[in-house]
């Protein structure tokens, strides 16, 4: 049990050692599999945001009611409370002709208005309902249509409907759209192993010869595809944060950028990056030096700022 | 230990490598195997080590049928058997110490044991002093001395050489020549190719002869 514990925890390091030999290689593999999964993410934020702000502007929805030519203020106000009454519906407002002329003065039309020998417009109700979504705005107006007093009945839903059918649409968008990511995601991933194995076909030789298993082999590639999945969270949740690389990765900058693979040979890794971590050192040590300049502006600002304080 | 009946060995496009060879190697035998370049040295070793299959005939190994054996168990069979190369395999990628661990750590040992085991092969092979050495920093002779340390590091009862000393000069062979001498006599069964007759001669074991596939 310890002993295959042990195993398991050298396969891990040789994965990790192998993913940070390699630094450019699978910064690119990061990179697209950081892109592939933020692309169908921040579409679905964007969709569930519009969803979220077209349910702030769903409950203005009103159908108008324009009630018959013949109909007096009295009867009208009577069936403003008779409506007020019912189960699905929020408020019911009365809206008279004089109101009415009056709002179409106030909307620049008061040319048209003055040139009317006298006010043409019914009396209305501005209807509120109280569930507003598509199929309930669509039976009330139905309802509201068929009642003996109503002349016209408009609906502002159709905007409404036609939202939901958009919003049906890009939902059906991004979920296309995640599955091919996801299949693309997992032949790059594949294709990124697959040149390790070509990478690594002397050491799968020798082993095989000396009698490793199959699983032995194959372990520390399946190690490697999961460092690639998870070494992408830390980078992309902070995204404005820079770290400084760790000592592992400042090492491994200065080892080979990428290695040469050439069709039908057996690569062998190259003599120099044999030497080992310490030829580079010194090249990662200048690479990663703090600057003197930035400190010293760093320090000036904190200075000022808390001068500032005082 | 090791026994060939009727074996003939066809490569795909028709070259038979060996043709109808029969062979017994008992345990604890030192044996060359001789013959010109493309006489099937190198194929019986293949066969004996099951990286080849017989086309014909029977591979019998520690009473183990290698030609029928099947995939899974290839791996635990191999562990038995020391390899030798003509052109080592070493891994470029890390150092002596670890180069010599691989065999162990397959096995599954881990630790101090298997450090002391390690160490303990370096020595016999006068390699201790250089553990944390890159392979491709060491001399021919070193690298294949190296080889060796890998190959008897997990105490197989036979061990396997294809050309061990093909590539050194005399001096550098003799070493080898007496360090497999050395593991004879403690009861390690060794197949040894090689063309060379000085050799031979010198050492004295016994003597298989190959040419064009068959033996002489």
């Amino acid at each position: 049990m310890r002993a295959w514990l042990t195993h398991h925890l050298h396969s891990l390091k040789i994965a990790a050692q192998r993913f940070f030999d390699a630094p450019v290689a699978s910064l690119f593999t990061i990179l697209v599999i950081g892109v592939a999964v933020a692309m169908p993410t921040g579409l679905y934020l964007l969709l569930s945001n519009l969803d979220r702000a077209a349910g702030d502007i769903k409950p203005q929805a009103e159908i108008t009611v324009f009630l018959k030519t013949e109909l007096g203020e009295a009867q009208g106000k009577a069936l403003a409370n008779t409506l007020a009454s019912q189960a699905d519906i929020a408020s019911v407002r009365f809206v008279s002709k004089s109101e009415g002329i009056e709002k179409l003065e106030s909307a620049g039309l008061s040319d048209i208005a003055a040139g009317l020998p006298d006010n043409p417009l019914p009396h209305a109700l501005v209807v509120t309902p109280k569930d507003t979504t598509p199929p309930a705005l669509e039976a009330l107006g139905s309802r509201l249509r068929q009642a003996p007093e109503a002349e016209r009945v408009l609906m502002d839903t159709d905007w409404i409907k036609r939202l939901a059918a958009l919003m049906g649409l890009g939902r059906d968008l991004v979920f296309m759209l995640s599955i091919m990511l996801g299949l693309a995601l997992a032949a790059i991933t594949a294709n990124t192993i697959r040149l390790q194995i070509y990478a690594q076909r002397d050491e799968i030789e020798v082993a095989r010869l000396i009698g490793a298993t199959d699983r032995f082999i194959r372990r520390p590639f399946l190690y490697f595809g999961g460092i690639q999945g998870t070494r992408r969270r830390p980078d992309r949740r902070r995204p404005g944060r820079r770290r400084r690389p760790s000592g592992s990765q400042r090492r491994a900058c200065g080892v080979r950028l990428w290695r040469p693979v050439r069709a039908g040979r057996p690569v062998r890794r190259r003599p120099h990056a044999a030497a080992g971590p310490e030829r580079h050192s010194r090249l990662a040590r200048r690479l990663f030096r703090r600057r003197p300049g930035l400190a010293a502006s760093g320090k000036h600002l904190t200075q000022s700022s808390s001068s500032r304080v005082q | 230990m090791i026994e060939l009946s009727g074996v003939t060995k066809r490569y795909p496009g028709g070259h038979e490598a060996l043709s109808d060879v029969s062979l017994t190697i008992e345990q604890g035998e030192l044996v060359f195997l001789t013959g010109h370049s493309g006489a099937g040295k190198s194929t019986l070793l293949k066969l004996v080590a099951a990286i080849e299959r017989p086309t014909v005939g029977h591979v019998i190994v520690n009473s183990q049928n290698v030609g029928r054996m099947k995939r899974p168990a290839l791996p635990f069979f191999r562990r038995n058997i020391g390899l030798i190369f003509q052109d080592h395999k070493l891994l470029y990628d890390r150092n002596v110490f670890d180069n010599v661990l691989l065999p162990l750590h397959i096995q599954g040992l881990t630790g101090n044991d298997a450090a002391k085991r390690v160490r303990a092969a370096l020595d016999k092979v006068g390699l201790l002093k250089k553990e944390k050495a890159r392979p491709i920093t060491l001399s021919g002779g070193e690298q294949q001395r190296l080889c060796i340390a890998r190959a008897i590091v997990s105490r197989p009862a036979l061990v396997l050489a294809d050309e061990p000393t093909a590539n050194l000069d005399d001096a550098y062979a003799k070493d080898i020549m007496d360090m497999f001498r050395a593991f004879n006599e403690v009861g390690v069964t060794l197949l040894i190719s090689t063309h060379d007759q000085d050799l031979i001669r010198r050492y004295g074991g016994r003597n298989v002869q190959l040419a064009y596939g068959k033996l002489v």
